[in-house]
């Protein structure tokens, strides 16, 4: 980047941050190709896009997500059921996650990433005896690179349209030998509780975005596959994802959006060797993937003209309308999220 | 138990608290800031940077045409000088008031006839008029914002601006989302 952009891309920045509160900056400093990079009205994009050339973006997500009512395939089960065939069995499950995204388009048809978790989780269990128990753990997720191409553009009257492929590859940062203690001693945590994958990861897909003056709709497809078994003898299985969004906007400045999602994660393929299967569904590699559907309402706002043009607040909140796991595992109940985005 | 109602507890107030904490900081930023006139200030002092008037007077006087109160959102560019001359701005309720008195007008009114009304005012007049984006495209202004997703871009009607006597320079018409 050079001088030049470097300058505007302080200045927006500058103006992104300091306009809400204290700094009268003067939007007369923008050129007319710097006015019509600004983010004005609002919709944020889900999931992949693409950024203009030399814009940087900045979000921060934080999400808390709740897990109850153990299941065996779409069905629920109680816990002495469950019960019946180990020792424990997990009741409640929450994570609370906070996600740093960072951004950068070098060019109008490509935009790179990088994102990073940060994840708190806590999961409730009752024994076969009658007792409770809780394991903890926290720390780095696996950091995420990568890519956003924008392969194909065109307008109508109407709206604009563009398709892009995704491409992402994961560092295996997060930990996969969390411990805790349990009835059993201070043991490694099972699957669900780690913190990583311990895994290479890549990501491939396909987006299509459509905007109209008002309203803007989308659809992304996606699967993630593994490429190296990890340190415990293990790796997840591939992960399809499709989402299809929908915002509309109800003033300049205010957005309703609408997203359902399918998931489908493969199965554990390995085993760590330092977890009992017996004790506790979640340390069975039989009981795990799932096949879900999420429906997630949210709304969108931009934040004041001055950094209306660069900040933006959403918030979210999902809940799964049909779910399927495999063996046995707690079903999700809800998440909600809020998200705070720059572009500078 | 306890440590199921106590982090419970902890991740609910936790959350409601940073939930309230950006909607105090920024709620009343969202209520004031609809329709960007903010922005459109700043577009319109760019735009004259690169227009030609054949005549100017000693002010330049900048007109704008709204049902609302909005002309206090253009003070950013109070104090500015636009072609060496020092910027005033009126807001315009009447037609009478658009007879020699600008030259820049922007139009932000709500109902179409009056658009028109305004517009037929100022034919055959060398007045760059502006409008806002609420209007289908291509409404008879020499430069028209218009949305692009989530930006505000101009279209420019560069043969209805050359026939009032205004020309616009290479780089605007080459910025210009369309130019007619």
């Amino acid at each position: 980047m050079n001088l030049i952009n470097l300058s505007k891309s302080l200045k927006l920045l500058l103006l992104s941050l300091f306009s809400s509160c204290c700094w009268s900056g003067n939007l007369t400093d923008l050129n007319l190709v710097e006015l019509g990079e600004l983010d004005v009205f609002t919709a944020s994009i889900f999931r992949a896009h693409i950024h203009n050339k030399n814009q940087w973006m900045f979000s921060y997500n934080y999400s808390v997500m709740h897990m109850e009512q153990m299941a065996q395939g779409k069905d629920k089960i109680t816990s002495e059921q469950v019960l019946e065939n180990y020792m424990a069995t997990p009741t409640e499950m929450d994570m609370t996650m906070q996600m740093f995204h960072l951004m950068y388009a070098p060019s109008n048809n490509l935009t790179t990433m990088i994102a990073l978790h940060y994840m708190n989780k806590e999961m409730r269990h009752q024994t076969r005896m009658g007792g409770e128990f809780t394991t903890r753990s926290s720390g780095l997720g696996d950091i995420k690179l990568g890519i956003n191409y924008k392969f194909y553009e065109y307008d109508y009257d109407v709206n604009s349209n563009y398709w892009y492929s995704l491409f992402n590859f994961t560092l295996p940062v997060g930990s996969i030998d969390k411990k805790a203690q349990t009835p059993g001693g201070f043991t490694t945590l099972p699957y669900p509780m780690q913190l990583g994958s311990g895994s290479y990861q890549t990501e491939i897909g396909l987006g299509f975005t459509s905007t109209f003056t008002d309203r803007a709709w989308g659809i992304v497809s996606s699967i993630q596959t593994t490429l190296t078994h990890n340190d415990a003898d293990y790796h997840h299985g591939n992960l399809i994802q499709v989402d299809l969004w929908y915002k509309q906007a109800l003033s300049d400045t205010f957005s309703f959006n609408i997203l359902t999602q399918y998931y489908d994660q493969d199965r554990i393929y390995g085993e760590d060797a330092r977890l009992n299967n017996m004790i506790v569904p979640t340390a069975d590699v039989n009981n795990q993937g799932f096949r879900r559907v999420d429906l997630t309402l949210g709304v969108g706002w931009l934040l004041g003209e001055l950094s209306a043009t660069q900040q933006s607040m959403s918030i979210d909140y999902k809940k799964p309308i049909w779910q399927d796991v495999n063996g046995i595992q707690l079903r999700l109940n809800w998440n909600v999220s809020v998200n705070w985005q720059v572009n500078f | 138990m306890f440590i199921f109602h106590h982090y419970q507890s902890r991740v609910v107030n936790h959350f409601a608290v940073l939930v309230l904490l950006i909607l105090c900081l920024f709620c009343q930023r969202v209520v004031a800031q609809d329709n960007n006139y903010q922005i459109k200030a700043a577009y319109l002092y760019q735009f004259s940077n690169f227009v030609k008037w054949q005549v100017l007077k000693d002010e330049f006087v900048i007109g704008i045409v709204s049902d609302a109160d909005i002309i206090g959102e253009f003070e950013v560019i109070e104090g500015k000088k636009i072609k060496g001359k020092p910027v005033r701005f009126i807001a315009i309720h009447q037609l009478e008031q658009l007879d020699d008195c600008c030259s820049l007008v922007f139009v932000a009114i709500d109902k179409k006839a009056q658009l028109h009304s305004f517009l037929a005012k100022l034919r055959n007049k060398p007045v760059l008029t502006v409008l806002d984006h609420q209007y289908p495209k291509n409404s008879n202004g020499m430069i028209q914002f218009v949305r692009s997703g989530t930006k505000l871009k101009f279209t420019v009607n560069n043969t209805l601006a050359k026939n009032h006597g205004i020309n616009f320079s290479a780089f605007l018409l080459q910025v210009a989302k369309d130019v007619y």
